[in-house]
């Protein structure tokens, strides 16, 4: 893959480059001052195997998966809102790399993502039950090629989205030690950008140790009264893109462009639900509709709607997004009832907001992926 | 606390002896099924690495693990013979293949539904060849010597067939990105339907059929006389 030791060095450099900005952007987004006072870093062996959701995916398969994951992160303190909330949880960067099965086909991947992680209602004891999510994106050393690399029907691109959820258990071993173990899944594919996007579900466990320099110190703000968001209403605008794919056999990348409206009421401290009506226009779908309709095709066909419930988990500015939802308008048989949707928000100033989501059909067949702004027009 | 902690350290020394004992080494066993000796049809249900090899007697060698020889199902149902396993949970058996040698004295329909590596390591001599493949994969590598072959491949294809020997007529129905590789079978006459998008190699003697619907293109030796049809991008293209 890497034509020569100084290509790969070259490559090392800049992931670890990458890294150490993440893990310097985290520190200032957890605290003003003395961040590396509350650092917990985490190193773990990884196991696992891959799932295969296809019959010629698990026909290559010549082994388990084995690799490692290392995290850094930051104790959260209590001086904000949702540090309580979320039972004052870890929030970092890490990096995963593990093989994928076939080291021919498949080759290794490499994961860089943020992370959180929480305990669940803290228990005196020294054993601690919490769970992970990680959000980030990863490099395929092998993906697609119709000539180089026919076998490869996962992964299309070498960049893909990565995701893991894990729930973890750990054990204090010491002041400042814990032993910890964890199983979850971790997945990536390429949101549909390229084809074929199968995408790897890793069923993964890991077993690790992991100092917290934080978790034996008294929490300074811990029985402190923190206000929360005062909003319980907030109206929105949106406008979105993205590129899709829907064969692996050209090279055709279609754009998606549309506009959104979301009316969102708080639910709890740090939650709030809502609706959202979506319009776009998918250049695609000209080409999926049957053959025998083709000659009968209109304009409006090109014309998708969806309405869709949305949950946000508010952590200050960033806010996880889940967003199931059903078509009113689709042209695409195959598209079936039901969209999907799960992002990131990251509000900018007072009225705009930034967001990612991977938009799905069913609940994870990926169409596209959308990257938006919003405008908020009225708060209350 | 201090339970817990030997708790913790008992349950990490088991999943790592856990780990380590399943790479133990397996070594293949060897046991035979006999069969009837006429089918009108073979169905492959499962994933089998499966040689074809021509004999006055008819069995099957199954040649793996002796833990999974249980699992292989061989069936009858009318004059069809189902090959299948129930073997499931690869990953915590090492991922083992299950080959198959067949012996025949004639080669019968063969329909394939899982992903699959078919050989024909010598000359195979029958009536027909017939395979058709309704998976994503096959890796075919067959050698025969038939009056008709017709080898068909499913819409997401991605296999390899690469077919030697002679047959008097052939018809492929080429689809998806299979690649068909027939240049050292020579045939007299051939049709050829390609929707696939990768190139067919053929080595044809009197008369190409050949229906091009997608970008393939169809190589062929042996200078026939070719006609072309369909709407495809793909050309014919004749080599020396």
């Amino acid at each position: 893959m890497f034509r020569s030791v100084q290509q790969m060095t070259f490559l090392h450099l800049r992931i670890w480059i990458c890294f150490c900005s993440l893990l310097r952007v985290s520190a200032q987004v957890v605290s003003q001052d003395s961040a590396w006072r509350k650092i917990v870093l985490e190193v773990k062996p990884v196991w696992g195997f891959i799932a295969p959701h296809h019959d010629y995916m698990g026909y290559f398969l010549e082994k388990n998966v084995t690799g490692f994951q290392l995290d850094a992160g930051f104790k959260t303190d209590g001086s904000r809102c949702w540090h309580h909330h979320y039972n004052f949880p870890v929030t970092g960067v890490g990096i995963y790399h593990s093989s994928l099965g076939n080291d021919k086909i498949y080759g290794t991947l490499t994961g860089m993502y943020f992370y959180i992680n929480r305990d669940f209602p803290r228990s005196p004891g020294p054993v601690h039950f919490g769970n992970a999510v990680a959000f980030g994106l990863g490099y395929a050393s092998k993906w697609h090629h119709p000539q180089n690399n026919p076998l490869n029907q996962v992964l299309a691109t070498p960049i893909n989205v990565f995701l893991q959820y894990h729930l973890q258990l750990s054990v204090k071993l010491g002041s400042h030690a814990f032993a910890s173990c964890s199983a979850g899944l971790t997945h990536t594919s390429n949101g549909n950008f390229r084809e074929p996007n199968k995408g790897f579900n890793i069923v993964t466990t890991t077993m690790g140790i992991q100092y917290d320099a934080f978790r034996n110190k008294r929490f300074p703000d811990r029985t402190k009264i923190i206000p929360c968001d005062s909003i319980s209403g907030i109206l929105s605008l949106g406008v979105f893109s993205g590129t899709k794919a829907i064969s692996r056999f050209n090279n055709s990348v279609y754009p998606v462009w549309g506009i959104s409206a979301e009316q969102l009421f708080r639910l709890g401290a740090v939650t709030m639900l809502g609706t959202e009506l979506v319009v776009y226009r998918d250049w695609s779908a000209f080409d999926q509709v049957p053959q025998e309709t083709l000659n009968s095709k209109k304009e409006s066909d090109a014309w998708f709607a969806v309405l869709s419930a949305s949950l946000l988990l508010q952590m200050g500015r960033l806010a996880f997004t889940f967003q199931p939802g059903i078509y009113l308008k689709n042209s695409v048989p195959g598209n079936g009832v039901i969209s999907d949707k799960l992002g990131l928000r990251y509000q900018m100033t007072g009225h705009w907001m930034a967001s990612v989501s991977i938009k799905a059909h069913w609940l994870a067949k990926a169409d596209f992926v959308e990257w938006a702004v919003r405008y908020t027009l009225k708060k209350w | 606390m201090v339970k817990a902690r030997y708790i913790f350290i008992l349950l990490f020394l088991w999943l790592a002896f856990t780990y380590f004992s399943c790479r133990k080494e397996v070594r293949d066993s060897v046991h035979t099924i006999p069969i009837k000796s006429h089918y009108h049809k073979i169905s492959v249900n499962y994933s089998f690495d499966i040689t074809f090899i021509q004999d006055t007697v008819s069995f099957v060698r199954v040649i793996c693990a002796e833990e999974f020889q249980n699992s292989l199902r061989v069936q009858y149902i009318g004059d069809a013979l189902i090959l299948d396993s129930n073997l499931k949970a690869l990953w915590l058996k090492g991922y083992p293949r299950i080959r198959l040698e067949i012996h025949l004295q004639e080669l019968p329909y063969t329909e394939i539904f899982r992903p699959c590596s078919i050989v024909i390591p010598e000359t195979f001599r029958t009536h027909m060849f017939y395979l058709v493949d309704w998976g994503h994969y096959t890796n075919l590598r067959a050698n025969v010597q038939v009056d008709f072959l017709r080898i068909d491949s499913s819409g997401d294809s991605f296999g390899t067939y690469r077919v030697g020997g002679s047959a008097d007529n052939a018809e492929l129905y080429c689809r998806g990105s299979a690649i068909y590789d027939l240049s050292q079978l020579v045939t007299d006459t051939c049709s050829a339907y390609h929707w696939s998008v990768s190139d067919m190699h053929l080595q044809v003697k009197h008369f190409l059929e050949a229906n091009l619907f997608s970008s393939g293109n169809i190589l062929v030796s042996g200078n026939p006389f070719v006609s072309v049809n369909g709407t495809g991008t793909g050309r014919v293209i004749k080599l020396p």
